[in-house]
């Protein structure tokens, strides 16, 4: 990594840049070269001081001097004479302005940028400090501050583009960052849009294959981008199987006579009795001020903060119901709610003379027929979460707080029927409601999202034909053909009758195939959990049926980024899965990093042999301020649901013990409590299985580290590949010495390495005393099948 | 032929500190008038510590007496002229190296490799207001009184006076570089403190260098 030497005259501005340039720096070597030391604090610059500075942060990467003025040059340059050619020919003295170029140098040598890199980007630096024109227009795009724009092209990979989910995500993503970022859709030459107005974003309209230009400025500018073009790879957070269907799907279905034809909005079939809902909102118009604008204006904000709550309930029952993945749309409400224009129309209406009820019912029409004159069917469908966030101010306002959805008897199966779903009366429907049917409403709408999160056979957009069904009327809902049949005859009747006991069967045995606990034939139970590096590879192994998590890597969080995450970001990660996982086993690890792993915020000394180096709990011990983090972050989970903590590259009982004070330590102020293993991948921490089970609550064997070490082969070097046998007795003596150790003390073990899903190593691993299996989520059924063959 | 001893080096250096003392306000004076206002107490904790360190250096050759020299002002003088003058010295010295005693020409030359340096160092040329406009002038003045076979003791008074006529030349000029080029046009009408060190310098140098010989 480049070094900076800062000179200047005065020590207490070296010092101040310094402190500015580690922030961005982070483990960057900086020394300083100000001041004089006789008398203390005298102002003057000192070419042997710089000499030495050099000295202090020198190495083959090279140095960076940056001066202040006058003698600091001098001095710098004095400096170089003394130093021999091979080291001068790295050391470079840069004319960037002394603060500005401090800051970039930094951030560049942080980031491994060459010396060349770091000179030329310091310089640019000082050339970036233009003050901008101060007539320059004013557009809808943020004043863009000083420093250089980044920018970067997308092309957006799913369906729906930036829809209200990815706007309100990518609004969340950049709360935490200094950087000015706006959108652009190229295509439609929409924007630019403030990357933190969900409505601006939501307007640039920006679907499938749209070209999206990005641009960011600020300290955090490329972090932005970087969080950005992560987000967009990652199909912006939808489920790539997450395919609508569509009205062309409906005509290929055969649809039977006297059909009401619609769009197919959830699939799925059912037979119930029709009920109509009817919003009654609009009566809410004729409320007539109190004729005091300020007691109106306290009637609104106090509205306001009061949906602010019912939404903030709706995620956290939709998160528990159905998935975070639906509650986002009420995740993308609350900032709707949050808009800051939308209560400033409201505001605006009060103070000349409107109700607070017609001041939210009149901004709630603009705003949402802003959206519902639009060209875009996704954008037209967020006019009904206009409607529904509207409506929650106005229940908070006195109006009536149950939708007449609610309300239905709940004596026999349901077919809802309505001009169109609020997507909070769809979150919150009575269990008798069996299918919905809307006038109006797509495919696309928030309501459609959460009846298939719910499994609800849902058509839409059936139109005024369906204002002839009546109440209590038999309705049949194909939502796969994507038609109501009223009153249908006995023998469609009894058809579909058939075909629902069918699907059901079906659906049944899919899910009991994955979801049945994996015992082997003599009875023994083994759980099968999963590995998984995030939250997305969590529900994908609740669907395959994993009874829980086995091996949380938590680096994901802490890899290609300039620094490491805050506690409270790491928090938020860490809970989301536990969230997810609704009360199953999560076992999370601890960073595990080392030289084989380099962090860019993390400068470790070369190491010749990474994998025998400091990695794992023995970097962590190292550094304790990025391993207490992580702990007060998991700790905080902890005292929320339940939680097992592992340590990974454990090799003595004083690392362990080390380890646990510390999450003790973390863990006390919160009145915490987790479970607490290690991971058994060292040799040495396999021979002293018995003195850790005394200790620990559980050992998770990583296969793949405990072989390499065991036969001292590199897992990497194809020369070595027949030593890297898992199946050697040598390993599988030391696994069973785990389990044998483990079991005396009533602790379990798991596996979760490779081996564990190889359904060779499967039937010695159970035999030997393995309790968990803990594979990747597309192995789970698999494995989870293997163990019921076993005896 | 004079030579010029290791003793009369010493006392030249030693009397250079004296002057400073006694000039210092009156340097520090015109640096406030167009600087920083700290030439003269930056020349003076210089030179005092060049003095603590003289009788440690006392018995060795004259180039480790003006290296000592140079490393001293670098680390203690803080402004520009620490680096400037430690150049000074420290080209002085490559000339010096190994000697007890210089020729009246070996000390020219080494005169001009000095001055080189400042130059090279600080990148100022003549008619800019600095150290160089009374520095050139006076080696001229030396070199062409030796070439033309004057006594080194009127060579250097010759040198010492042409300094002196150099630094009030920096009257009138704007100066170009440095903190004094801040004040731009306003910068004329002051003497240049630096030049007027640098005279100093050479003043001393022709009372104390013919030594008694």
């Amino acid at each position: 990594m480049v070094g900076l030497v800062l000179v200047s005259h005065s020590r207490a501005l070296a010092e101040g840049v310094a402190v500015l340039a580690r922030e961005m720096g982070g483990e960057v070597p900086i020394a300083l070269a100000a001041g004089l030391d006789d008398p203390p604090g005298a102002i003057g610059t000192d070419a042997l001081k710089v000499l030495a500075a050099i000295e202090q942060v020198y190495s083959d990467d090279g140095v960076v001097i940056l001066m202040d003025l006058g003698s600091a040059v001098l001095s710098a340059e004095t400096a170089l004479e003394f130093l021999d050619e091979d080291r001068r020919a790295r050391v470079r003295l840069c004319d960037a302005p002394f603060v500005e170029g401090a800051i970039a140098a930094a951030t560049q040598a942080r980031l491994g940028a060459s010396l060349a890199q770091v000179v030329a980007e310091a310089e640019a630096a000082g050339r970036n400090k233009v003050i901008q024109p101060k007539d320059v227009a004013v557009s809808s795009a943020p004043a863009l501050g000083s420093g250089a724009v980044q920018s970067a092209q997308f092309t957006l990979p799913n369906r729906l583009g930036i829809h209200a989910r990815p706007a309100a995500r990518i609004v969340q993503m950049l709360s935490g960052l200094q950087a000015e970022v706006t959108l652009r859709n190229l295509t439609l030459g929409t924007g630019a849009a403030n990357a933190r107005s969900l409505n601006a974003l939501l307007l640039l309209g920006a679907r499938q294959g749209h070209v999206v230009e990005v641009q960011a400025v600020g300290p955090d500018a490329a972090r932005a981008l970087e969080q950005l073009r992560a987000f967009f790879a990652e199909n912006l957070g939808d489920p790539p199987e997450e395919a609508m269907p569509t009205a062309a799907s409906s005509a290929a279905a055969h649809v039977p006579q006297g059909a009401l034809l619609g769009v197919a909005a959830a699939p799925g079939v059912a037979i119930g009795e029709a009920r109509w809902v009817r919003h009654s909102v609009v009566s809410q118009e004729l409320t007539l001020s109190s004729g005091d604008a300020q007691q109106e204006l306290q009637r609104l904000q106090h509205a306001f903060a009061r949906a602010r709550t019912r939404i903030q309930t709706l995620i956290a029952d939709t998160t528990r119901k159905h998935s975070a993945h639906a509650a986002a749309i009420f995740q993308a409400q609350l900032l709707l709610l949050e808009e800051p224009a939308f209560f400033a129309a409201a505001e605006a209406l009060v103070q000349d003379g409107a109700s607070a009820e017609q001041a939210v019912l009149r901004s709630a029409a603009q705003l949402a027929q802003t959206y519902a004159q639009s060209e875009d069917a996704v954008l037209r469908a967020r006019a009904a979460d206009v409607e529904d966030v509207a409506r929650h101010v106005l229940v908070e306002l006195g109006a009536s707080g149950a939708t007449e959805a609610q309300d239905v008897d709940s004596s026999v199966p349901v077919v809802l029927c309505a001009e169109r779903f609020a997507p909070s009366e769809v979150a919150r429907l009575p269990t008798n409601v069996v299918a919905l049917c809307a006038v109006q409403d797509s495919v696309v709408s928030h309501a459609a999202i959460l009846a298939r999160a719910a499994g609800l056979p849902a058509v839409f957009g059936i139109g005024e034909a369906l204002r002839e069904v009546h109440d209590r009327q038999t309705l049949l809902v194909d939502g796969e053909g994507g038609f109501v049949l009223s009153d249908p005859p006995e023998a469609v009747r009894l058809a579909y009758r058939e075909r629902i006991a069918e699907r059901e069967q079906q659906r049944r045995q899919a899910e009991q195939a994955a979801h049945l606990p994996a015992i082997t034939r003599g009875g023994r139970r083994v759980e099968v959990v999963a590995n998984i590096g995030g939250v997305a590879d969590a529900q994908r192994a609740l669907e395959q049926g994993a009874e829980g998590v086995g091996l949380f890597r938590t680096e994901f969080l802490f890899l290609e980024r300039p620094d490491p995450p805050s506690e409270e970001e790491q928090y938020r990660a860490y809970r989301e899965v536990a969230t997810l996982l609704e009360g199953r086993r999560l076992v999370v690890r601890t960073l595990d990093v080392g030289g084989d792993k380099p962090l860019p915020w993390l400068t470790l000394p070369k190491e010749n042999n990474p994998f025998l180096g400091l990695r794992g709990l023995r970097l962590c011990l190292a550094r304790p301020e990025v391993f207490r983090t992580q702990l007060r972050a998991l700790a905080r989970v902890a005292a929320e649901f339940p939680l097992h903590v592992m340590f990974p590259m454990v090799s003595t009982l004083d690392e362990w013990r080390a380890a646990r004070a510390m999450w003790e330590e973390a863990a006390r102020p919160l009145n915490a409590h987790a479970a607490l293993g290690i991971m058994v991948e060292t040799p040495a921490a396999a021979l002293q299985a018995e003195a850790f089970a005394r200790e620990v609550d559980f050992f998770s064997i990583g296969t793949n580290d405990l072989t390499q070490y065991v036969f001292a082969a590199e897992r990497g070097n194809p020369a070595l590949a027949h030593l890297n046998d898992a199946f050697h007795p040598a390993t599988l003596e030391l696994i069973e010495r785990v389990c044998r150790a483990a079991h005396a003390q009533g602790k379990w073990v798991g596996v979760c390495g490779e081996l564990g899903a190889d359904e060779r190593a499967i039937p010695a691993l159970v035999a030997i005393g393995v309790d968990e299996l803990s594979v990747a989520p597309a192995a789970v059924s698999r494995v989870k099948q293997c163990v019921r063959a076993l005896p | 032929m004079s030579s010029i001893t290791r003793e009369a080096i010493l006392a030249w250096l030693r009397a250079y500190a004296e002057v400073i003392a006694e000039q210092k306000d009156f340097l520090t004076q015109l640096d406030m008038a167009i600087g920083d206002g700290d030439h003269g107490a930056n020349m003076h904790r210089g030179m005092q510590a060049v003095l603590s360190k003289l009788n440690d250096v006392a018995q060795q050759d004259i180039g480790s007496i003006f290296r000592t020299v140079a490393m001293t002002l670098l680390s203690t003088v803080g402004g520009a002229s620490g680096p400037l003058y430690g150049t000074f010295f420290l080209q002085m010295a490559s000339v010096a190296a190994g000697k007890t005693e210089l020729t009246p020409t070996e000390f020219s030359e080494a005169l001009k490799r000095g001055i080189d340096g400042i130059v090279a160092r600080g990148k100022a040329a003549p008619g800019e207001k600095t150290m160089i406009d009374a520095l050139l002038p006076a080696f001229e003045a030396l070199k062409s009184s030796l070439d033309a076979g004057v006594s080194f003791a009127e060579a250097v008074r010759a040198s010492a006076a042409a300094a002196a006529a150099g630094r009030d030349a920096t009257i009138p000029m704007v100066a170009k570089k440095g903190r004094a080029s801040y004040l731009g046009e306003r910068s004329a009408g002051h003497q240049d403190p630096g030049a007027t060190s640098s005279h100093l310098l050479l003043e001393t140098a022709a009372r104390t260098l013919p030594g008694t010989s």
